[in-house]
């Protein structure tokens, strides 16, 4: 048993928030024998306590023929395991609770909460289903008919949803980035009980999760809990991302598929290093396109009249891109639209300190803002685990902010801000 | 910084509310919340979207991008790096019954960015381009979010249902009524409605309410603001129309569905919260009944809820399917709606539900600032705010007696509006053959 006692950094700033404090909290760290790693918050002021598994299973780690599957079996972890017992969702609402999930390019995350007195009731049924859930055809055909369901509302009928999944098509040919979380429509056909099984069996492992839990709660309890429940979850590989998309690049602009009255871009720039430099990347989306005074808020919607609307997309849901979304004005073209991007770089460096500290400030505020209640505070500790792969990240996001300097941005943007390395699909015009 | 003991704020033990008028006898509700690092206020304006027809209704979001452009006197650029230094934020949301600002600022500079907010209110850059901008960039975002069915069904349906009463308007439009707006008319409707008479204040953050009090009192006699007087709504909104209409987008293979009922809901009172039981039962994602059956046992749609109308004396089913599983969903919510009338509720369903209910609220209210907007919204919906807030209490009470026969009252209701977007090429056919007579057909470019 491994058992440190982090503390979370101090968020006083004496010079910019005069705030009183009324909490110490911890965050405690545990791992099992099995290669789970647990995190446990002690928040006695949460309404509810706030449960994350992170499995490292996503569609990245699917093949060519096989795609959608990790989403697939997202849905089918929600079935009984057993046969002639209810489902997930009927289990949790017993005791109170909720539950939900989402699939990304790099893993699979389950969230649920319950109130604290029902925690070990949830941990039961959470370990059993992440250790004994066996997918049989039956109930994954109606399964697969609500998967349906969801790729013709929003692949089929959304533009914006559309030019997302080209972006990713576009720029990664060869490379599993290339397909929708949600998979190709005729894999989604193919798929049998047998590689949901076969995948579950793959990656769904104590040493590929990541298990979070937040509330008031005592952690020495909850770890006992869950080396109760969890301990008997057998080790098996571990899960390994694909490598880092390695084809020389050249420009690529494509169209969507699905037409829309106003003309809609999405541009993106490939991640290189990503892992290597997470809080850089993080702090350049936000520079970007994240920041309601982001640099293209400024350049292109106020001072190019490019765009009505420039935002961020979807940044720490997904990787592998820094990209950009934006809805441009009728007299807008594409090629004054990239020029404008590419400009971006040396508005940065042409940035004075005042500024950039200024959106560093306005960067911290963001994260501290974000994390105010107890399942964005545990989903940040969880995003920092799973897809920034340092919890120092949350644990020091002050300090490392603030310590961040315009020459290591300016280095990291060399790497991958140019012409060369972007992407840009536009939504189809309507006839 | 980081210290050997470190600690994060989350909520703070010490969060008060106060209560008081301002020097114009602008109602002021104020919670301290040492655990926000700035402060929030927000101006609502009660009425203000009332006070224009359906199809000027798209002054609001044009005026919310003039406004976001600055008062006169300083230009755009000047104004948001203004705001940047700051680290504050001024932002402008129409809604049901009210036209919000919301204030956000570090305490140290929250006087600061009042008065920007009340310079901008009171000299907004009315000039014909700012004007002209602000409409393309209106209509241009409104033609990106209409790109999705469901906003363009949402956006129609209540206020087609509700015959286009001004209690059903919220200061959203489409992208044909921005339109009709232009230099002058924006003028003269700013002119007309932003008097900044019936303005009530919430705040929550780390200053004191008496500060607060203060700082906005400084505002009121600077920018002469005129004595309160609170907005006086309808009681009685539009008799709704029962009717099956189709919104049509050609060649789309997926379709939205909403059948709108009409019953006025005493949300404050204890039927509101039967009613929050009974729908959690019947349409509470899925784990109500018409998840449960329409997407878990017959994977007919990714998604089917329903739900009674927080703003409108309504209650709806949605839900939306692809053209071959369109049919057998219109049939399968009649179905669901008539076996959850008719079916017995177990006394384990129903601590269930009222379990998960009683845990989703207190999430819902984690922080004093969520309180605050039950507060607001109370106030404007003439809603008992102290019944709302006992809501984990009441709701404990309600029995399977009070279930059955309030289900059975509600979901027996024959008379309903239906709105399906999509394909009418599709849909005509399928709603012929269940038997839906009249149906009538609009252009979603129409709306």
């Amino acid at each position: 048993m491994i058992y440190t006692l982090l503390f979370v950094s101090s968020l006083i700033f004496a010079r910019d928030f005069p705030v009183e404090l009324r909490e110490q909290v911890g965050i405690y760290h545990y791992s099992l024998d099995n290669g789970l790693d647990l995190y446990v918050t002690k928040n006695p002021k949460a309404p509810v306590v706030s449960i994350f598994h992170w499995v490292r299973a996503g569609s990245l780690n699917e093949k060519k023929g096989i795609t959608g599957i990790a989403h697939l079996f997202e849905h089918m972890m929600f079935r009984p395991v057993h046969k002639g017992e209810k489902g997930f969702f009927d289990k949790i609402t017993a005791l109170g609770g909720s539950a939900n999930a989402n699939t990304r390019y790099m893993a699979t995350v389950y969230t649920t909460s319950v109130p604290a007195n029902n925690l070990e009731g949830l941990l039961k049924i959470e370990s059993d289903r992440f250790m004994n859930l066996k997918v049989t055809d039956e109930l994954l055909d109606v399964e697969r008919k609500a998967v349906w369901s969801e790729y013709s509302t929003k692949f089929d009928t959304n533009p914006v949803i559309d030019i997302w999944g080209k972006i990713y098509e576009a720029g990664f040919p060869g490379h599993p980035y290339e397909w929708t979380v949600i998979g190709y429509r005729q894999d989604l056909e193919k798929i049998k009980a047998k590689d949901c099984n076969a995948f579950f069996d793959r990656y769904y492992r104590p040493n590929n999760t990541g298990l979070f839990i937040s509330g008031d709660i005592e952690p020495s309890k909850v770890y006992a809990l869950v080396k109760k429940y969890y301990a008997g979850w057998k080790r098996g590989e571990d899960s390994s991302l694909p490598k880092e998309f390695q084809k020389n690049t050249k420009f690529t602009s494509v169209t969507g598929r699905i037409p829309s009255p106003s003309k809609q871009v999405l541009l993106g720039f490939r991640t290189k290093d990503e892992d290597k430099h997470s809080l850089e990347y993080m702090f350049i989306n936000h520079l970007l396109f994240g920041s309601s005074h982001s640099l293209s808020d400024r350049r292109i919607k106020q001072n190019a009249k490019l765009a009505s609307a420039v935002s961020d997309f979807n940044y720490d849901y997904d990787s592998g891109l820094v990209k950009g979304f934006f809805v441009l004005l009728p007299k807008a073209t594409l090629s004054k639209l990239t020029a404008e991007v590419l400009k971006l770089k040396s508005d940065i460096e042409a940035m004075d300190e005042k500024n950039f500290s200024a959106y560093k400030q306005e960067f911290i505020t963001s994260l501290l803002e974000g994390t105010l209640r107890n399942d964005s505070l545990n989903e940040a500790i969880a995003l920092s685990w799973g897809k920034y792969k340092d919890l120092n990240i949350f644990l020091d996001w002050d300090e490392k902010v603030r310590a961040l300097k315009k020459e290591s941005i300016v280095n990291l943007l060399n790497k991958f801000y140019n012409k060369d390395n972007m992407i840009v699909v536009t939504t189809k015009a309507k006839e | 910084m980081r210290v050997l003991i470190g600690f994060i704020l989350l909520i703070t033990s010490c969060s008060t509310l106060h209560t008081s008028n301002l020097s114009n006898g602008t109602p002021l509700s104020s919670h301290m919340d040492k655990g926000l690092p700035r402060q929030i206020l927000t101006l609502q304006f009660s009425g203000l979207v009332n006070q224009l027809a359906r199809d000027e209704q798209a002054f609001f979001p044009v005026i919310s991008k003039v406004f976001d452009t600055g008062p006169t006197g300083m230009t755009e650029e000047e104004y948001k790096q203004k705001l940047f230094l700051l680290n504050a934020s001024i932002s402008f949301n129409p809604a049901y019954r009210t036209f919000d600002v919301s204030i956000v600022s570090p305490p140290q500079h929250f006087e600061e960015t009042l008065n920007l907010a009340f310079q901008v209110l009171r000299s907004p850059k009315l000039d014909p381009k700012n004007v002209t901008e602000a409409i393309l960039n209106t209509k241009s975002n409104l033609q990106s979010s209409f790109s999705s069915m469901r906003t363009g069904l949402m956006y129609h349906a209540f206020k087609d249902y509700f015959k286009n009463d001004s209690l059903s308007l919220n200061g959203t439009t489409s992208p044909k009524d921005v339109s009709k707006m232009n230099k002058s008319n924006v003028v003269s409707l700013y002119k007309k409605i932003f008097t900044l008479e019936h303005v009530r204040a919430y705040s929550v953050g780390p200053i004191e309410a008496s500060s607060v009090a203060s700082s906005l009192n400084a505002m009121l006699t600077k920018y002469q603001v005129p004595t309160y007087t609170p907005y006086v709504f309808n009681k009685e909104i539009a008799s709704p129309s029962p009717k099956v209409q189709i919104i049509h987008r050609p060649n789309v293979t997926d379709h939205q569905v909403l059948f709108l009922f009409h019953h006025k809901f005493d949300i404050g009172g204890k039927e509101g919260v039967v009613a929050q039981t009974m729908f959690d039962y019947f349409g509470g994602g899925l784990t109500g009944k018409l998840g449960m059956i329409l997407r878990e046992e017959r994977g007919l749609t990714y998604h089917a809820s329903a739900n009674y109308g927080r703003y409108l004396p309504s209650w709806y089913i949605y839900s939306f399917a692809g053209s071959k599983q369109l049919e057998s969903l219109l049939k399968g919510i009649v179905e669901v709606k008539k076996l959850t009338e008719e079916s017995k509720v177990t006394t384990q369903e129903l601590y269930n539900i009222k379990s998960s209910l009683v845990a989703d609220f207190k999430q819902s209210y984690e922080l004093p600032m969520d309180d605050l907007g039950l507060e607001a919204y109370a106030d404007l919906f003439s809603f008992s705010v102290r019944s709302l807030r006992n809501f984990p209490d009441e709701v404990m009470t309600v029995s399977t007696s009070d279930l059955e026969s309030y289900k059975a009252s509600i979901l027996s209701n024959k008379d309903f509006a239906l709105y399906i977007m999509g394909d009418k090429n599709v849909i005509i056919p399928i709603l012929q053959r269940l038997g839906y007579k009249k149906v009538e057909v609009i252009n979603e470019t129409n709306l």
